[in-house]
């Protein structure tokens, strides 16, 4: 018995083995996969982001629907800007300090898309509609904090619990792209854009700080 | 001892003909001085490959109960399922989802900087759910680009979401070195979101690998970032 058990495992084993020999299937949407850098225009810097789109063209490649996150935070971001905090406040014995801002936006983007000059170039016209989470936060020596309660307590404490806040996101834009290689399908493009953000409110930042302009340098991977 | 025997006979019959690879990486990041990590995955279809993975570092800076913590060892112990969404003759587009555990150490004191804080080993989920675009440039040389929205909860000392997913960008190549060996290369970078834990606000890691394909390489078993 227990011989047929093993000639029965070790021949189960030989089938799984066999039984991944299958075709490719031909693709029938058109996917992409977008890595994005875009550039924030505050009046005194430009806030640096990465991210990405990935989603579909739809509707006979008319219309790109697609999931979209970018970010800004962290060492591509060394503008820092000084804030005095509320009367009665200190922080290692300072009334003000040096923050960063870091920031993070996602949600859903339509953009419908015309080609143009014979097809070597397609403007798409994107719609974002999303939700931002961004803030402030200390920086360097200052998030070794004086009594080992976490930074994100201090930070909470020093800016009247409002160190960092949920939004909602408008996006609307105008992006060109060109075929970088049409054999591999490889796209890249610029785009402008214009932010306006609902609901989010900072001690730092007020309610403005992300209505802004965004220039943004993509590729375009797709099938 | 012989159900072990009969166990490994199983597996070595079915892994001299199924589309199985094992893989050796070994690499740098912004928190980790150097990590390696031992894989072994199964190309079940074309389209789904399965596998398991160890990653053990060394680590620059962690978080514990969102306090840093530096010098320290890490594990960590994942799955992993990819699946194809495209493809044609130049281009693949997969997803993966790599659900782990990790489990860290407590770091040694330092004696010019003295804890404020009892720290105690911790135990978090690692969710890595991401795309991969691979592309062919030559005859055997593939480019990858892709995401890694990289997941943090931190289950013990204290359950905190560690990170927020974060928005990782891959750019990646790999060279097929011969029928079975696949050489790989990657860098990994982008913002990391503190939710209730802390993160340093940014990531970047880069690696090398060695793949070997028992049964030899396909398009899929060609596939870097997972």
């Amino acid at each position: 018995m227990k011989k047929y058990s093993l000639f029965l495992l070790l021949s189960a084993c030989f089938l799984v083995g066999f039984s991944q020999e299958e075709n490719a299937v031909s693709p029938k949407v058109k996917w992409f996969f977008a890595p994005e850098a875009s550039g924030m225009v505050h009046s005194d810097h430009l806030g640096r982001t990465l991210g990405f789109q990935v989603g579909a063209k739809v509707a006979r490649e008319r219309l790109m629907l697609a999931f979209f996150y970018y970010g800004r935070s962290g060492p591509i971001n060394p503008h820092t800007q000084t804030v005095a905090f509320p009367e009665g406040v200190t922080y290692k014995g300072q009334s003000g300090i040096d923050v960063r801002a870091d920031h993070a936006a996602f949600g859903v983007m339509v953009a419908p898309q015309f080609p143009l000059a014979g097809g070597r170039l397609t403007l798409d016209i994107p719609v974002s509609f999303g939700q931002i989470g961004a803030g402030f936060y200390l920086t360097g020596e200052d998030r070794d904090t004086p009594d080992g309660r976490t930074v994100s307590a201090w930070e909470n404490d020093l800016f009247n619990q409002a160190d960092a806040s949920f939004g909602y996101l408008l996006e609307g834009g105008l992006r060109l792209r060109t075929t970088l290689s049409p054999a591999s399908g490889i796209e890249a493009g610029i785009g402008v854009h214009y932010s306006r953000v609902l609901g989010w409110d900072t001690y730092v930042g007020g309610t403005d700080y992300y209505n802004l302009p965004r220039i943004s340098l993509f590729l375009l991977f797709g099938n | 001892m012989r159900h072990l025997a009969v166990f490994i006979a199983c597996f070595l019959a079915w892994a001299a003909n199924a589309q199985v690879m094992v893989d050796l990486q070994t690499g740098t990041s912004k928190s980790d001085y150097s990590f390696g990590t031992l894989g072994l995955s199964w190309q079940a279809t074309d389209a789904w490959r399965f596998g398991v993975s160890l990653q053990n570092s060394d680590y620059r800076y962690r978080f514990i109960d969102a306090r840093k913590v530096s010098n320290g060892y890490a594990g960590t112990y994942s799955l992993l399922a990819a699946g194809r969404i495209a493809e044609n003759d130049v281009f693949r587009f997969d997803f993966f989802f790599k659900p782990g555990i990790r489990i860290m150490s407590s770091p040694d004191e330092d004696p010019e900087k003295p804890f404020l804080y009892d720290f105690k080993p911790s135990t978090a989920l690692v969710l890595d759910p991401g795309f991969l675009v691979t592309m062919k440039y030559w005859n055997r040389l593939w480019l990858h680009t892709g995401i890694n929205l990289h997941t943090v909860a931190q289950i013990k000392p204290t359950a905190l979401l560690e990170q927020y997913p974060s928005s990782f960008l891959m750019a990646g190549a790999s060279y097929q070195a011969g029928k079975h060996w696949t050489i790989l290369a990657q860098a990994m970078a982008g913002p990391a979101s503190g939710a209730g834990g802390d993160t340093e606000k940014f990531f970047w890691q880069t690696s090398v690998g060695l793949r070997y394909t028992l049964k030899g390489n396909t398009t899929a078993s060609l596939l870097s970032g997972y």
